[in-house]
């Protein structure tokens, strides 16, 4: 075989401590780290921005979290989760052509808090908008959940529920955006569930594991940060990023990107 | 250490458990009645993906991923083995999906070419024809997303990364198949990119697929490399040119895991529509059928991506269900089908005449278990001067004006290791190829290629290291 220049630039890259934030390249001067009181375990609304980090990087959407606290102790976690799309003709029949697909959910976390940020129920909408945010109905869709006596049991709209099995740990996706800003640093246990993906896709075999903390700098701030990996079946590798008050400050899985943009 | 895996078993169970209840609920309303479907045409889902190899799929053999829904259609339906891509690059493959003929007959000879003007492609066909033809994903003929010119109606997409899109594609999917006015049957064409994600690894060493181990738990669990990862049979220059040698055995191995996981979210993706074509009542109305544009190298010969005649890229799942139209459970061993065969099988189930000149044939008697008369070959273009055809045994190559040839046992040597056109033992399977290769070449209605002029030649290695767009 002929040389070739990439294992050149291989030796000269080797695994980076900071992984994958060093696949932002110098994209990674957006990330803001958050400063100011911050109770995680109370009331908060967080926005992240959704970025897509493959060839070329742009925002693509973004991501509101949620969480209140009711009197009783009773959790939830609102999810607002929106991503914009190109035009189509469905869409062009209310104006220009760019157009949003909006997921909306709400978790009930009826158990209070746990490792993992486990909601027993969650109801979602999903459609999406043309650009006078009017939804287009055929696109729209309404999905309730709950998970009881070992099964999940989703109902789409009107049409007849479908149980799966689901026994031990579990949660859904953006629950562990909340769940990672409690888990023990410094651990070289591994935490094993099952992953609600986007509230109805069942995959099994998640291990969330702490990585290392780093220091590292964001627009001149130092900041000390925490990584926990997540691989599993059917994710591409997450690694979260999450700062001493419990931020996930900037949250990778591949060729998505969550970086966090305000705190309140 | 806790472990809190879904029993396969129990997770299938309950789908088809799930299956019953649709279908009893559907009985009892006057949209879904049965009787009065099956008094109209069929509903036609074409499922599109873009890269998945025909054995990347848990059914087929695959050790690396779990694929519940596609083993679900599998298990439900009827899979073609010895199926193959018109021509292992995205564009030119999805033209011939469109069309049912050869990309040299739908001027798209390589990626980012419009189809041929004369060529009228599934929207334009069926929506003249009675149904609602709608399409949403990945188009690439030449843009990313479909235009209105296209003949589809159009459902939002993103046409970007998979990992960001896929998921929308099939909520909204998802939603058009339970919200579809039932007045017209729908031909759904739902186009993922999973697992085209992986080009976005494979070609951008440093960044993505450092050095080093990014995950330390999952070392010990990297798939293994294949037995002909090192073997380089000789090969004409275009194709020689093809091979990927920045990774060491770690990175090859970390690069199959990606590449699993990637095939495991396009599962999950269609395991939605799947779901929503049962629990909406329509799966006895509906005929699915699931197809890729082309594989995957999977570190096969040294390669990543596509681009070459080898059966990591060449073949691709094809995979047909509908219960009550198409029998289930079969595995298709003998039939040697293609692209091609998209177009006309979709005619066929819907009552209505392909367009002149196609070159594919319809799948629906074999899908039906009835006896047919076959074809003796396949065929599959490569860099706009090469190609390739594969008959019940034999596979073999030529690029008009290199004198390398290539000629593979498919049935002694599945792995392609042995280069067979030196060999003399061969010399009349040799001439018999040859006969087949030029007698296809001289039938095909070629059209001028579309777009920019053709550039015959394989990509550049050091396009390719760089970040091919593919």
């Amino acid at each position: 075989m002929k040389p070739n220049s990439n294992n050149d630039r291989y030796q000269r890259h080797p695994l980076p401590d900071d992984f994958p934030i060093s696949t932002l390249g110098t994209y990674r001067e957006k990330i803001v780290a958050p400063s100011g009181a911050f109770d995680h375990q109370g009331n908060w609304t967080q926005t992240f921005g959704i970025h897509s980090t493959g060839t070329g990087n742009s925002r693509v959407g973004t991501l509101v979290l949620k969480r209140r606290v009711s009197p009783e102790g009773r959790v939830s976690i609102n999810v607002h989760h929106d991503k914009v799309l190109s035009g189509s003709t469905m869409v062009r029949k209310g104006g220009p052509q760019r157009s949003r697909r909006v997921l909306e959910a709400v978790m009930h976390l009826d158990a209070g808090d746990t490792p993992l940020s486990t909601p027993r129920r969650w109801s979602f909408h999903a459609r999406v908008l043309d650009a006078h945010g009017t939804a287009i109905p055929e696109a729209s869709l309404r999905r309730r959940a709950i998970v009881e006596d070992g099964k999940l049991r989703v109902a789409t709209g009107e049409d007849p529920p479908r149980d799966r099995p689901l026994t031990g740990a579990y949660t859904v996706n953006w629950a562990l955006f909340d769940a990672v800003g409690r888990l023990a640093a410094e651990s070289s246990d591994p935490i094993c569930f099952t992953l609600i993906d986007h509230f109805d896709q069942i995959k099994p075999r998640q291990e969330l594991v702490f990585r290392r903390a780093i220091d590292t700098q964001f627009t001149g701030q130092t900041v000390r940060l925490f990584g926990f990996d997540q691989t599993g079946c059917g994710v591409m590798p997450w690694t979260y990023w999450v700062d001493r008050q419990g931020h996930a400050v900037v949250v990778i899985s591949g060729l998505e990107t969550y970086m966090l943009e305000s705190v309140a | 250490m806790p472990t809190c895996e879904t029993s396969r078993r129990g997770f299938l169970r309950a789908g088809l458990a799930g299956v019953g209840a649709a279908v009893a609920a559907n009985a009892s309303t006057a949209v879904a009645a049965p009787a009065v479907l099956k008094d109209r045409p069929p509903n036609l889902l074409l499922v599109i993906c873009d890269q998945l190899g025909l054995d990347a799929i848990g059914a087929h053999g695959y050790p690396d991923a779990q694929t519940p829904n596609l083993d679900r259609m599998i298990r439900r339906g009827t899979t073609f083995i010895e199926s193959h891509s018109t021509n292992p690059v995205c564009s030119p493959a999805r033209s011939s999906l469109m069309t049912g003929r050869m990309p040299v007959e739908t001027g798209v000879v390589s990626n980012g070419r419009p189809i041929h003007r004369s060529r009228p492609n599934l929207g334009q066909w069926f929506s003249e024809r009675g149904y609602e033809a709608v399409y949403c994903g990945k188009w690439h003929l030449p843009g990313g997303t479909a235009t209105p010119n296209d003949g589809f109606r159009l459902l939002p997409s993103r046409g970007g990364f998979a990992q960001i899109d896929d998921t929308v594609l099939s909520h909204t999917c998802d939603a058009y198949i339970r919200n579809c006015s039932r007045e017209r049957p729908f031909l759904l064409v739902a186009s993922f990119l999973q697992p085209h994600d992986i080009c976005y690894y494979g070609n951008h060493p440093g960044l993505r697929m450092p050095a080093g181990m990014p995950y330390e738990r999952i070392a010990d669990r990297l798939p293994q490399l294949p037995p002909n990862h090192k073997i380089r049979p000789k090969a004409p220059v275009a194709l020689d040119r093809i091979i990927c040698d920045w990774y060491d055995e770690q990175q090859w191995r970390y690069y199959l895991y990606l590449y699993a996981r990637m095939v495991e979210m396009l599962d999950a993706d269609v395991g939605r529509l799947l779901d929503a074509v049962e629990e909406s009542g329509q799966a006895d109305n509906t005929i699915t059928l699931f197809t890729s544009d082309h594989g995957d190298g999977r570190a096969r010969h040294s390669h990543v991506a596509k681009w070459y005649p080898y059966d990591e890229a060449a073949k691709v799942p094809m995979i047909a269900c509908s219960p009550g139209h198409i029998d289930s459970g079969r595995r298709d061993t003998e039939h040697l089908v293609s692209g091609l065969d998209v177009m006309p099988t979709l005619c066929d189930f819907a009552g209505i005449r392909p367009p002149e000149g196609v070159r594919g044939n319809s799948l629906r008697p074999l899908l039906q278990g009835k006896s047919t008369t076959w074809r003796e070959f396949v065929s599959s273009e490569h860099h706009v001067v090469g190609r390739m055809v594969r008959s019940d045994q034999y596979k073999y190559v030529r690029y008009a004006g290199d004198p390398v040839e290539q000629l593979f046992d498919m049935k002694a040597d599945p792995w392609e290791t042995k280069n067979l056109y030196e060999d003399g033992r061969y010399a009349d399977v040799l001439a018999d190829h040859r006969r087949m290769w030029f007698d296809f070449q001289r039938r095909l209605d070629v059209v001028e290629p579309t777009g920019r002029p053709a550039r015959p030649a394989a990509p550049k290695r050091r396009t390719k290291a760089e970040g091919a767009k593919t």
